[in-house]
């Protein structure tokens, strides 16, 4: 095992079940995390991200789902099996998450100071007014102004952006060793996004911890990522350093997105964006062969009888029959870089 | 693309726009839209939200004007004003020479078949218990009732085919459609009346990325070929400087700049301009560098700050920004700038 694994996730699968079909929402997943480097998890909606995400966490909903096979490796504790009181006393003090809408993620009838105090006290021996200090310095630290008046109020008198950054507060509260954020930024302006991704940099630098980034947006994996999986229908497609990904990317998928990105750079002739025809699949009904294969403009023999493995070299992984014949790719004009 | 979508009736109007380019389909003239709060307790001071305040902007035909900026900046409610959907405080609106706020509101209703509206979220803006035919349809029974059963099916089919969308699929329901097709079959709805302009409001802005990148194309190839004149809204620089012939950037409720989209990319004369496209993620890992993000957040709208209403954010503010508010200049050709520093 490598010395700075943190994280090590082992053939996960997660189905959901509704109206008597499966869902195949996450499907043989490996993947690890070492310590402090940032990982993204990207795909479309439905690619299996979040689910993911949930399953390392142990929240699949039982109503909803199940974890139906898998390791999720923290520290060498598979965070699957162990008993509920340690995975109670790990999530939330080594272990931490913040989500897309900070508004449905923080409770709206308690105010910001008692959600973080409710974390310090819950992990750390600490008094109501120890707690509220605590939680006063996380505020400013996070970059709310007037911490000691904002303690008090409730999310619902916060912007989206403070919002997010008053949930970053409590993630960070018992200093995580890795923090899973889910499109923590999709909702908010650019102007805010590039704030809150400045601000997990810091706190990255300070903490030393990990992130897993997961998003639909593969600029933001340009700014922040050191690795990248792309998922797509539940497994992962492609993964590779940041570098390999926008460099060289293998997987016809990752090419695509990484094409039909609408551009701002100065010499971008046409006004036509190059996109990937058709829609996601159906995750209750997928095709035969390799799910992208309907969408995949290099599909050919092969495809539509099994699914391809994930081929590894370099470090560099890929889920393709033919991605030795894709060839080269600038995804950013040579001149601009 | 669908050459059989095509009517004669259609190219001749393309012809038209195309001859007409240069003409103003739309002039607006120092449009403010205030929308009153709702006073909690009597007596207190009746305050507005200035979401839209004195904003002079004139479209060509055939022209795709795309409107930019953080939520808050008024572009949402700018675009329902156009429409009067929600209702103008003061100013005009004209449209092919008709001054839309001197209307009767049943006369609005009528003129509306020329004016359009794509909306953001195609979720919730196709009625999940009509069928996609029936949707398509319901525009063409109100602005063109004289249709036959008939005409109106074979007209249903044509709009269908037009925005990608297999006629056959008329007789299901939107629950059957992913989120991209979705908003293929809101489009054809809003072009079942045979509009002039469309107010495209933030409409690939719920997509995934593969699928965001065919309705730009689909909007740009409608522009081409049916002569469309569209206010393309989003928050997106990268779409808006790919899908816009000329793009305004608005903070609340002012427009602080006007470039044509190449200007817009590599010389940006705003301060927030500059601040909005600094915010961008970069395109690749090589371009990562240090920034220094716009600090805070857009104030409110109720209280608008005086002078630049930019100011309070602006890294080359001054005391003089407080005390006037800088009017729309032109700098270059079709380039404008609302900043004393510039």
């Amino acid at each position: 095992m490598n010395q700075r694994e943190l994280l090590r996730v082992e053939n996960l699968r997660t189905y959901f079940y509704s109206q008597g079909r499966t869902v195949k929402a996450v499907e043989d997943v490996s993947f690890s995390v070492e310590q402090r480097s940032t990982v993204c998890l990207v795909g479309e909606s439905g690619s299996g991200k979040s689910a993911t995400a949930f399953s390392i966490l142990n929240l699949i909903p039982k109503s909803l789902g199940r974890i139906v096979a898998g390791k999720v490796l923290f520290q060498g504790e598979d965070l699957l099996q162990i008993s509920p009181k340690r995975h109670r006393a790990l999530l939330g003090s080594d272990i931490a998450m913040i989500f897309q809408e900070p508004a449905t993620a923080l409770n709206p009838v308690y105010t910001v100071g008692e959600q973080i105090a409710e974390v310090l006290r819950a992990h750390r021996r600490c008094d109501a007014r120890q707690a509220r200090r605590q939680a006063k310095a996380l505020l400013d630290r996070v970059g709310i102004p007037d911490a000691e008046r904002r303690l008090d109020d409730y999310p619902h008198q916060l912007s989206g952006g403070m919002r997010q950054r008053a949930m970053i507060a409590t993630a960070i509260a018992c200093r995580p060793k890795l923090l899973i954020a889910d499109e923590p930024t999709t909702a908010l302006d650019a102007t805010v996004q590039a704030q809150i991704l400045c601000l997990l940099h810091d706190l990255q630098q300070e903490t030393g911890m990990a992130l897993m980034f997961i998003t639909h947006d593969l600029s933001v994996v340009a700014e922040i990522a050191d690795r990248v999986l792309v998922m797509y229908a539940g497994r992962v497609v492609e993964e590779g350093a940041v570098g390999q990904i926008f460099d060289a990317p293998r997987m016809p998928y990752t090419r695509g997105l990484l094409e039909a990105r609408p551009s701002v750079h100065a010499g971008v002739s046409s006004r036509r964006l190059a996109a990937v025809s058709g829609n996601p699949p159906d995750l209750a009904n997928l095709p035969d062969g390799c799910s992208f294969r309907p969408r995949c403009g290099y599909a050919g023999n092969g495809c539509d009888q099994s699914m391809p493995a994930l081929e590894t070299i370099n470090e560099h992984s890929v889920r393709c029959f033919h991605w030795r014949q894709i060839g080269a790719f600038a995804p950013v004009p040579e001149a601009a870089l | 693309m669908n050459a059989h979508a095509r009517s004669p009736d259609k190219v001749e109007r393309a012809a038209a726009a195309a001859s007409l380019s240069n003409a103003a389909l739309l002039e607006v003239d120092d449009l403010r839209v205030h929308l009153p709060l709702r006073r909690h307790f009597p007596f207190t001071a009746k305050q507005s939200i200035k979401a839209v305040d004195g904003i002079s902007l004139s479209i060509a035909r055939g022209e795709i004007v795309g409107l930019v900026g953080e939520s808050g900046s008024g572009k949402t409610t700018f675009g329902r004003g156009l429409l009067r959907l929600v209702a103008p405080s003061s100013g005009r609106i004209r449209f092919n020479g008709t001054d839309l706020t001197t209307l009767s509101s049943a006369q609005m209703r009528s003129f509306r078949r020329y004016m359009q509206m794509v909306f953001q979220d195609p979720y919730s803006s196709l009625n999940p218990r009509m069928t996609v035919g029936e949707a398509v349809a319901e525009p063409l029974s109100i602005h063109h009732a004289e249709l036959t059963k008939r005409a109106r099916a074979e007209r249903v089919f044509e709009l269908l085919s037009q925005v990608g969308i297999a006629p056959e699929y008329a007789s299901r329901h939107p629950h059957a459609f992913s989120g991209g097709q979705r908003q293929r079959i809101a489009i054809a709805r809003a072009l079942a009346t045979e509009p002039d302009f469309i107010v495209a409001d933030e409409p690939v802005s719920a997509l995934d990325v593969s699928v965001q990148a065919q309705i730009v194309n689909l909007l740009l190839d409608l522009r081409d070929r049916l002569g469309l004149t569209i206010l393309f809204i989003s928050h997106d620089l990268g779409v808006i400087s790919h899908v816009a012939d000329r793009v305004v950037v608005m903070y609340l409720g002012k427009v602080m700049e006007i470039a044509p989209p190449a200007l817009f990319r590599n010389a940006p004369a705003h301060p927030y301009t500059q601040a909005l496209l600094s915010a961008l993620p970069v395109e690749h890992p090589k371009l990562r560098h240090a920034r220094v993000p716009l600090k805070g957040e857009i104030p409110s709208a109720v209280h608008p700050p005086t002078g630049c209403v930019f100011r309070t954010r602006c890294p080359k503010a001054s005391a003089e920004c407080a005390q006037l508010a800088p009017e729309l200049r032109q700098v270059a050709a079709a380039h404008w700038v609302a900043c004393i520093k510039h």
